[in-house]
């Protein structure tokens, strides 16, 4: 964490409304990585987002150490996204799979083949269990570094290379046939 | 071979850009060795690309970040909402706070403990309830002025305070001068309402008026500069004295007196050389009470006296008296200067042995500033009046009003004046009370020895005697406290006497009524009685009192002889009345004849007669015809000169029942109880024996019991006996025979007790392993319902201490956390 991230963070917990709109920037597309990862739903996991914000901001004060706040911020969106996947328990994934292929309709050049190939690789990423799934999504949603992957998560260090590891593992086991296919 | 092993995480690193400068040199070798891992390595970068690929259609679009702020300015009020958990943190943090909390923590520890150990904390309350007194005057003080008037008042206040140049109030903050600032306005107001209401209302309008109109009169000047005066010292002195309360609760700190208001303050009392500035400001009457036991009262007092001239104080007043034991007591009042109060205390101690002590002291500080404010103000009333008497030109009724006003200004300045002095005089001296009193003050001055004899006479003729013994009291002298003569049913006459003989004439008036008569009892008793006092003494004196006897005579006929005869027979009335006529025909005296009969139809008879000591033999002979004679005691009151002539007691009982000669306990262990009771009464009842009792019981344990018991004549108790032994397994038999001189004859009655009984069940329910477990179990479950109420109680008395103990420590970790933070 950079010097002016901390500055900002600093200013999020103990200042007003105008200082905690600072860090929107700097936490939101991360936090709908994490969102999505385990709801797999754009809609949602904006919604998620915002509630997160929202929820961070009024019990800010709790927390005085700025290293620890951005695990605390996913730990207040992992947990409000899992309150969104209960609510909806009924509804089955392969459903918003499908939600997805409309929303992403518009998008000429993957109209055909990518399509399908995504929908794969969501299943794929469904059938992770939630930890691999946000750390995945951390990673190819936002770039984000094995460091601050690692931080986010609140997890020891050198410990994402295992997960990744199997994560991936899994999703090319799983993926195989799709890949073989779209090759062909 | 570890890159092959692990190679998902090594594959996974490598395309998601995990891997350092040399970790990605290592493993890009291996997998130019590796065909397998090459492979896989394709896969995963071809996967990786899709997942990127996917993951790049959902990617937020470029609005995503201003919805997401938007959102929540929307959700988000601009003003931040209080809360009260934030509040608390940030305000928790500041270290004044904390600190004052742990304070408070450690004074409500230190309270909770003098409650629950019910020790007090004198210096502290007492400082407290000063306080406290001190804050409800002050509240009730001034609300003489209406409203309407304390406003003006107050208004005109703040804008003396503004322009008065004289006095610095930038010390003072402007709110806590407020209050005496108020009040003394407050009473400004009162003494210019009261002026106006003697007719001159011109002169005592409101100052701001005044001052807006700019009509700029004679007085103003000086009274403003007055008001200034007044109220820079009174802004001042309630102030001096809050502070004075917060050093004087912290007990042994001394802080310097502020110095403020020597300049102002009017001469005060002489407070003595040393005064301390805490003396000099503060007017406390200060007192003390000792008592003391001294060896001689006379040395003690001039002890006193030098003393005090030592410490430069007078003997005020001394007083002394003496007991009826010549021990002297007596209260010596000396006055001393407050400074040397604690000395003079100290000094005092070598009087004797100290017994009580009280020192006391009165805080009139406020009572009297006030009093001296108000005198000020009744001054400048009566300058004032003063004033316009010679100025005015008024009518003569105003100017007799004026006249009555000043006399009442000049009485309440008197009075007030007079009550300053008497403070003045108390606060200059303490007093100090002496109570001296000589060792063994109590101690008896002298004993009364009060003697008290009984005298018992036999006489022949008690009237005599009695007339005699009253002559004898007359001769001597004695006070008569009662005297009485009492003649009963039988003729019997008995006299009694209470006198009270003179010491000197007692011994032998009491040694002559003992020729009276023949003395049955004699008795004296001696009772030393302390007068005055308690405890023993040698040298008190011990007197005699008078002496109390009491007398009584009573009829010398009494018998010499008894005789009790107890004659059994089976008519009991019959030879009652046989022995009653025998009697008669032997010229003796019945005393005593009774007759009784129970339900059961058994008599038993009583009679006593008392006969001539020649016919006494003649009828005993007619009684042991009556019946057997069961007993036969005499008895025989043998005196020496005594001849047998007196006439005898005979006490006669007769009875168809006498005691068994022969008692007879008999246990028998049988199975069946209730079968062989009921056998055993069969066998009585054929063998003409009589059951007297017979009682049958069942016992929890199933042991059954029989008691019977019979009554037979003694020839037939051995065929008996025998009888009950065939029932059953005789376990106990005894034997208890009074055999009298002349031999018991057969048809003396004896008494069998029989006793059957069976063991029930051996092992009662309450036994065996099941009993034993589970008296096991429910003492082992009590004894744990015992701990976990005695950790209940042990946390109970523990849990606040660790409690106050954990919020220390936070406090103090956070504190420091927060200092480090801040560097």
């Amino acid at each position: 964490m950079d010097a002016n991230e901390r500055e900002l963070i600093e200013a999020a917990i103990h200042g007003d409304r105008e200082n905690f709109e600072m860090i929107i920037p700097l936490f939101s597309r991360k936090l709908f990585a994490v969102g999505f990862a385990i709801l797999q739903d754009r809609e949602e996991a904006e919604d998620v987002v915002q509630e997160t914000f929202f929820r961070a901001y009024k019990s800010r004060w709790r927390l005085r150490d700025p290293e620890k706040f951005p695990a605390w911020l996913v730990a207040v969106a992992r947990n409000r996204a899992r309150d969104l996947l209960r609510k909806r328990r009924t509804v089955g994934l392969r459903e918003d799979a499908r939600e997805l292929e409309d929303t992403s309709a518009g998008k000429p050049d993957e109209e055909t083949a990518g399509d399908d190939l995504h929908a794969h690789v969501l299943t794929a990423l469904a059938t992770l269990p939630e930890q691999h799934r946000v750390a995945v999504s951390l990673r190819y949603l936002e770039g984000m570094s094995h460091e601050n992957i690692e931080r986010a998560m609140g997890l020891s260090n050198g410990a994402l290379r295992g997960i990744l590891g199997r994560a991936l593992e899994k999703m090319r086991t799983l993926l195989k046939p799709a890949l073989a296919e779209e090759r062909a | 071979m570890k890159i092959h092993d692990d190679i998902e995480e090594w594959l996974a690193a490598s395309v998601t850009d995990g891997l350092s400068e040399e970790e990605r040199n290592v493993f890009e070798q291996h997998l130019a060795e590796c065909r397998r891992c090459r492979a896989l390595h394709a896969e995963e970068k071809i996967m990786s690309n899709a997942i990127t690929g996917m993951f790049g259609t959902v990617e937020p679009d470029g609005n995503f970040e201003t919805r997401i702020a938007q959102g929540f300015r929307r959700r988000i009020s601009s003003r931040p909402r209080f809360h009260f958990g934030e509040w608390l943190l940030h305000f928790g943090q500041m270290p004044s706070v904390r600190w004052a909390t742990a304070l408070l923590l450690l004074a409500a520890m230190v309270k909770g403990g003098a409650l629950l150990t019910g020790e007090r904390f004198a210096a502290i309350s007492s400082q407290s309830a000063a306080a406290h007194g001190g804050e409800s005057h002050r509240f009730a003080a001034p609300v003489s002025a209406s409203d309407q008037l304390g406003n003006e008042a107050f208004s005109r206040d703040r804008e003396l305070s503004s322009y008065s140049s004289s006095v610095d109030l930038g010390a003072v903050s402007q709110t806590s001068a407020a209050a005496p600032q108020l009040e003394v306005a407050k009473q400004l107001a009162g003494a210019s309402r009261v002026g106006g209401s003697g007719g001159s209302s011109a002169y005592f309008k409101d100052e701001s008026q005044r001052r807006e109109t700019k009509s700029v009169s004679e007085l103003k000047p000086a009274d403003s500069k007055d008001a200034d005066f007044s109220v820079a010292q009174k802004a001042k002195e309630p102030i001096g004295m809050l502070a004075f309360d917060g050093a004087a609760n912290v007990p042994g700190v001394v802080t310097a007196a502020p110095a403020q208001q020597p300049a102002l303050q009017p001469a005060t009392p002489p407070t003595g050389p040393a005064a301390s500035p805490l003396q000099e400001n503060r007017k406390l009457i200060r007192n003390a009470a000792l008592e003391f036991e001294v060896k001689s009262f006379d040395a003690a007092v001039e002890a006193i006296r030098s003393i005090t001239n030592e410490d430069e104080g007078y003997v005020a007043t001394s007083d002394s008296a003496r007991g009826a034991n010549g021990k002297l007591r007596g209260t010596v009042v000396v006055k001393m200067l407050p400074a040397n109060l604690d000395k003079f205390l100290l000094q005092l101690r070598s009087l004797g042995e100290l017994k009580n002590q009280k020192l006391g002291s009165e805080d009139v500080t406020k009572a009297y500033f006030d009093t001296e404010a108000r005198l000020r103000n009744s001054k400048r009333m009566e300058e004032r009046l003063l004033d316009m008497l010679q100025k005015s030109t008024g009518k003569v009724s105003e100017l007799l009003q004026v006249e009555k006003e000043l006399a009442r200004v000049r009485e309440e300045i008197e009075r007030m004046q007079g009550e300053l002095k008497y403070w003045d005089a108390l606060v200059g001296y303490a007093t100090v009370t002496i109570s001296l009193y000589e060792k063994d003050l109590n101690q008896a001055a002298a004993f009364l020895l009060k003697e008290r004899a009984n005298l018992s006479l036999f006489s022949p003729d008690v009237e005599k005697t009695y007339a005699e013994a009253k002559r004898e009291a007359v001769e001597a002298k004695a006070q008569v406290l009662q005297s009485k003569l009492d003649r009963d049913a039988n003729g019997r006459v008995t006299a009694t006497l209470s006198l009270l003989f003179e010491p000197e004439l007692a011994d032998r008036s009491i040694a002559r009524m003992k020729t009276l008569g023949r003395v049955q009892t004699f008795t004296t008793q001696d009772e030393r009685v302390a007068q005055g006092g308690s405890g023993a003494s040698d040298s008190a004196r011990v007197e005699r009192d008078k002496v109390e006897f009491n007398l009584v005579i009573a009829h010398d006929d009494e018998s010499r002889r008894q005789t009790n005869a107890t004659v059994v027979t089976p008519q009991v009335e019959a030879s009652f009345d046989k022995a009653k006529a025998a009697a008669l025909a032997q010229q003796a005296e019945i005393v005593h004849s009774n007759v009784s009969r129970n339900p059961q139809g058994r008599s038993t008879g009583q009679l006593s007669l008392r006969v001539a000591a020649q016919r006494y033999e003649a009828l005993l002979e007619e009684v042991r015809k009556l019946g057997r004679l069961a007993s036969l005691a005499v008895q025989r009151d043998d005196r020496a000169g005594d001849d047998d002539t007196e006439p005898v007691l005979l006490s006669l009982a007769f009875t168809s029942e006498e005691t068994p000669v022969q008692l007879t306990n008999l246990n028998l262990l049988s199975e069946s109880v209730e079968q062989k009771a009921a056998a055993l009464k069969q066998a009585a009842a054929g063998a003409g024996v009589e059951l007297k009792n017979s009682t049958f019981e069942r016992q929890s344990g199933g042991s059954e019991v029989a008691n019977l018991t019979f009554l037979l004549p003694l020839k037939g108790y051995a065929p008996f006996v025998e009888q009950i032994k065939r029932l059953g397994k005789v376990t106990n038999f005894t034997v208890h025979r009074s055999d009298s001189a002349d031999g018991a004859s057969d048809s003396a009655p004896a008494q069998i007790d029989v006793q059957i009984y069976s063991r029930g069940d051996i092992v009662p329910d309450e036994n065996g392993i099941t009993a034993t477990l589970r008296r096991t179990f429910v003492q082992a479950f009590s004894v744990i319902m015992w701990s976990v109420r005695m950790i209940a109680v042990a946390l109970a008395f523990i849990a606040p201490w660790a409690l106050a103990a954990a919020v220390v420590v936070w406090i103090v970790i956070r504190s420091r956390r927060s200092r480090r933070d801040g560097r």
